[in-house]
């Protein structure tokens, strides 16, 4: 797969409501027609009103993206899977269009092999931009989630919010290997905020969960 | 509950969980294994979130979502409340109304009042379904004018029979009480029958 393909594939996860379309994270087109990937938490568990948001005149990756366009094309999705305990949700939309992406998992990763993410940094915030980012593995790690252990893994990059759901390629196959879903913050975070920020979440611990479990929610 | 509804629940309740996609079928199975409990398993599916992280996705609060509140909105629905009118009369005017549509039905009607999915919420729908199916089996009084009559569930009847024929045996219940009084070292290691 070639990332240029990638600015009609990795799209922005948005709700729209009476002042337009609030984003909320990141999606992936899978190889199957309609099908998207994100993570669970960014829809809140809730349907209503979810798009998938595209800027029409960004389909080359490599271009200028206009900050300051604000015209985007929204699709209706709605969740038709979704584990909590993994972290991850499948959309789907009307649409016939499918990607050419691998998936393979995070068992093909070491620490130090480098990977690809691309996603939307700061997307809560308005900001539409595709960003990539080119990181190493720091550990693989299990994570727990009330009786469930899931296969995770440790990126060493600084990640923000928007950018949940974000697909990590590895980069020497270009397989999808994992969904990006938060940072490492001791006991989830969420406490003390300076000016909207969790200082806790200011570091390059940050969490992606294997896209193995995708493929059983297919 | 209409009969057409009552007889979904003539089951096995482990039945329900075959409604589900495989990958909840899995994570379900898994649920009720560690927790023994149908109402705790439905608790830790609303509640799951990766333990030690930070999510960077949506600018909403998380939402909560209560297992007494989706238990009241599909009692709402198999009463034939008013709210859920339509797609109630819908799913009794099926010629045959199956397991899984009565959970498909459920779940896409309750879920945007609840304001989530029905994907989401239906492996809760499944687990309070399980629950009736076993309160089900429990034994039913059926009051008569002169005396009342109990109506038992197969199983729990070859069940109290197979513990009436056990005790019948002279010396089994004192057999039994012993062994069970008998701590785990001073048991037999070999077995000489």
């Amino acid at each position: 797969m070639l990332y240029s393909s990638l600015a009609n594939i990795v799209l922005a996860v948005g709700r729209t409501g009476a002042n337009g379309v609030s984003l909320l994270g990141t999606a992936t087109l899978l190889n199957s027609p309609g099908k998207f990937v994100t993570a669970a938490h960014v829809t809140n568990k809730d349907e209503q009103n979810l798009v998938v948001v595209v800027k029409p005149d960004n389909s080359i990756i490599n271009d200028y993206q206009d900050t300051s366009n604000y015209q985007v094309e929204m699709i209706p999705v709605r969740i038709e899977a979704i584990d909590t305990f993994t972290d991850l949700c499948i959309l789907s939309a009307d649409i016939d269009a499918f990607s050419n992406i691998s998936m393979g998992s995070t068992d093909i990763l070491n620490f130090g092999s480098v990977v690809d993410i691309f996603g939307y940094p700061h997307a809560v915030h308005g900001r539409l931009v595709l960003t990539h980012q080119r990181t190493e593995i720091g550990a693989r790690i299990l994570i727990k989630n009330g009786i469930v252990k899931t296969k995770q893994v440790v990126l060493n990059t600084q990640a923000r919010p928007g950018q949940s759901g974000s697909p990590i390629f590895c980069a020497y196959t270009t397989f999808m290997v994992a969904i990006l879903i938060g940072s490492y913050a001791p006991g989830g975070g969420g406490g003390l905020l300076v000016a909207g920020v969790d200082p806790h979440t200011l570091h390059q611990t940050t969490h992606a969960v294997s896209v193995e479990y995708v493929r059983e929610m297919l | 509950m209409e009969n057409k509804l009552e007889q979904l629940f003539q089951v096995d309740s482990e039945e329900w969980l075959t409604t589900l996609p495989r990958y909840q079928q899995i994570r379900i199975k898994q649920l009720v294994d560690s927790t023994n409990s149908y109402e705790e398993a439905a608790k830790q599916w609303l509640n799951a979130m990766p333990e030690n992280t930070f999510p960077f996705g949506g600018a909403e609060q998380a939402r909560n979502i209560s297992i007494e509140k989706v238990r009241d909105e599909i009692e709402q629905f198999l009463s034939g409340d008013e709210k859920y009118g339509d797609e109630h009369k819908q799913l009794l005017s099926s010629s045959e109304v199956l397991q899984k549509t009565l959970v498909s039905s459920v779940s896409a009607a309750i879920a945007p009042v609840i304001g989530t999915a029905a994907a989401y919420i239906m492996p809760v729908v499944v687990l309070v379904f399980m629950t009736m199916t076993k309160i089900a089996d429990q034994p039913i009084v059926i009051a008569g004018q002169s005396s009342n009559a109990v109506l038992l569930s197969e199983s729990d009847w070859a069940s109290v029979q197979e513990t009436l024929y056990l005790l019948s045996v002279p010396g089994m219940r004192e057999s039994i009480r012993e062994g069970m009084a008998t701590p785990i070292e001073d048991c037999a290691r070999e077995l000489e029958w």
